[in-house]
């Protein structure tokens, strides 16, 4: 789980000191962990580190509530992008 | 009139009625009434009421709200303490307030437990877990609402007394608990609903923590009108608000500069409809004429209130009405009915219209001090009880104040009231750093982001991020520069402070030479 461990990582040692004994399946916003202002912050961070661009409708618990669910997320979301640059490339 | 009364009023005309409404669960003014006089029964049997202090540590949460009017019930004063604190910030507070009691989710029993934080000896929460023993005694909402009896009599306290306090950013770096009253935060209420008028027929949208002012002003409000409180899942996911607003059929919606600017950069609120949506109040800061516009913009129909306030001030200070935020839009409005404003001189005297000074107010809505007793020896409150904001300003000929600027170096970030001299303090603490200083920079959702330049002490080293974790350590996240610059030296001024001005202008011309590479 590489993207993952960085992603805890980076939400530990930027956002929040508190989570060290989180999992990733555990709610980083419901169980107040981070406040509203840190997601700003993680996409940021997330967009630079993956290359990936993230839309104000992606911002969802469903792609952003657990570490899991942000792998998850980033997995789709270089996938996608290595599917189009494919396309790109072969057009 | 005691707060309590309220929800006793509200929940005999409206005893059907939902007074609070979370994600999933919702209860009636008859019930919510119902169960806080449990509440404040249990207090009582456990000695705690008039005088004694109960602190709230708590997301927001329907048991939350229970507790926080049971102990309005019982007499008691609640002490909102920010959830997001650092665990010696959490101490701070405790240690100063001295509450006997302290209610908390289960997640902020874990942290402290696990830091080992002195706590008062009774602990509430919502209900119980399989570890809850120890030295602390323990007593959950289910188990008294199930097991305690309606006390009808509540004691009665004086208008006088302090029902909350909460605490907001001290410019020492300690936080300071703002006392205020029953009748402090009544007068408040009445006074700005004159003008506001909403009626038990309106209902609200909160995404602010409750041990903001801002958020507390919110469920009382509304528990005067006997109206609904609609709880976000919180502003994390800004979509989600704009979702809510739709959804639960709120008639108003309250935030600061930030969420506005975030809605209106983050979500797609200008191309959605909210029939019912009736209002909007902006609070906490002055929000720029271009966002202004493009919130009217976005919300065709919905009026536009604006407020300025402080915690001092319960919080209220003067109210902009719908009809004139648009054509005035670098005003804040004029003093709240009971509110006098006066803008002071250097020396003290009174200033005329147009002129520019610090805004002073006074008015039954001030607070009665700080928990530290130093409200007058630090200035706050002058001789004649008056409110020194620490905000310049000018009241023009119409009667309207504009903010014009800060006595202070105060940095408003997110809504958050943040003195340099918190953040420098934790900074200056770290080994390799040897001077710092902590300035905001203007951000276009964040009002303000908050940048340190350090100094580090000779051949030392730290990275920027590692500095940041270390302040993380000790800060929110919201408290926390998003910007950290290491600097060769930091300017200083002829009698050898740092020279905060000529630091923030160095920056400003770095950061543009930067964006001009």
């Amino acid at each position: 789980m590489p993207i993952a461990n960085e992603v805890l990582a980076y939400i530990r040692t930027q956002l929040s000191t508190d989570v060290t004994n989180i999992d990733i399946d555990c709610n980083l916003w419901t169980e107040g962990y981070l406040d509203s202002t840190a997601i700003l912050e993680l996409i940021l961070w997330l967009e630079s580190t993956f290359n990936i661009t993230i839309q104000n409708e992606d911002l969802t618990p469903e792609n952003f509530a657990t570490v899991r669910n942000i792998e998850e997320f980033v997995q789709r979301a270089t996938a996608a992008r290595a599917g189009s640059q494919g396309v790109a490339a072969g057009s | 009139m005691p707060l309590y009364d309220l929800i006793a009023a509200s929940a005999e005309r409206f005893p059907q009625k939902p007074a609070l409404m979370f994600p999933g669960q919702s209860i009636s003014f008859g019930d919510l009434d119902m169960q806080s006089r449990k509440v404040a029964a249990h207090f009582k049997k456990l000695g705690i009421g008039p005088g004694a202090r109960v602190a709230i540590l708590h997301e927001n949460t329907l048991a939350a709200v229970v507790f926080f009017w049971g102990i309005l019930g019982s007499g008691a004063q609640v002490v909102d303490v920010p959830s997001l604190a650092g665990i010696e910030t959490i101490e701070t507070i405790l240690g100063e307030c001295k509450p006997v009691a302290i209610v908390m989710s289960a997640h902020q029993r874990q942290r402290l437990m696990r830091a080992r934080a002195s706590l008062p000896g009774i602990v509430l929460m919502e209900s119980a877990l399989p570890e809850s023993s120890g030295s602390y005694s323990y007593h959950f909402l289910n188990e008294i609402i199930s097991a305690e009896r309606t006390d009808d009599e509540l004691p009665r306290v004086q208008d006088c007394s302090v029902a909350l306090i909460i605490y907001t950013s001290g410019s020492t770096g300690r936080p300071k608990g703002v006392m205020l009253s029953h009748r402090n935060l009544l007068a408040n209420i009445y006074s700005a609903n004159s003008l506001v008028g909403l009626t038990s027929d309106d209902s609200i949208l909160v995404v602010v923590p409750l041990h903001f002012v801002h958020g507390r002003m919110q469920l009382i409000t509304h528990a005067l009108l006997g109206a609904t409180t609609v709880f976000s899942r919180g502003f994390q996911f800004p979509q989600e608000v704009v979702n809510e607003l739709e959804s639960s059929r709120v008639t108003g919606f309250s935030g600061t500069p930030y969420h506005f600017s975030t809605l209106l950069q983050r979500t797609d609120v200008a191309t959605r409809r909210f029939p019912d949506l009736r209002y909007v109040l902006i609070t906490g800061g002055a929000m720029h004429p271009e966002g202004l516009l493009n919130l009217s913009k976005a919300l065709p129909g919905v009026e536009i209130h604006v407020a300025y306030g402080q915690t001092e001030a319960s919080p209220r200070i003067t109210y902009l009405g719908p009809l004139e935020v648009l054509s005035n839009p670098q005003s804040c409005g004029r003093p709240l009915p009971g509110v006098l404003v006066e803008i002071i001189g250097e020396d003290g005297s009174q200033l005329v219209p147009g002129m520019i000074g610090e805004i002073v107010a006074s008015g039954a809505n001030i607070m009665c001090g700080y928990v530290s007793g130093d409200e007058i020896s630090s200035g706050k409150i002058d001789s004649f009880g008056r409110l020194h904001t620490g905000d310049i300003g000018r009241i023009d000929h119409h009667g309207c104040l504009s903010l014009l600027g800060r006595k202070s170096n105060l940095i408003k970030s997110a809504g958050e009231r943040v003195f340099p001299g918190e953040v420098e303090s934790v900074l200056d603490a770290h080994p390799a750093v040897r001077e710092s200083a902590v300035f905001g920079v203007p951000d276009p959702i964040l009002g303000e982001k908050i940048v340190a330049c350090v100094v580090l002490e000779p051949e030392t080293s730290v990275q920027t991020d590692a500095l940041r974790t270390y302040c993380l350590q000790f800060l929110p996240l919201v408290r926390t520069p998003r910007e950290i610059r290491i600097a060769a030296r930091l300017p200083k001024t002829e009698s050898g402070k740092i020279d905060r001005r000529r630091v923030e202008e160095q920056f400003q011309e770095l950061s543009m030479a930067k964006a001009h590479q």
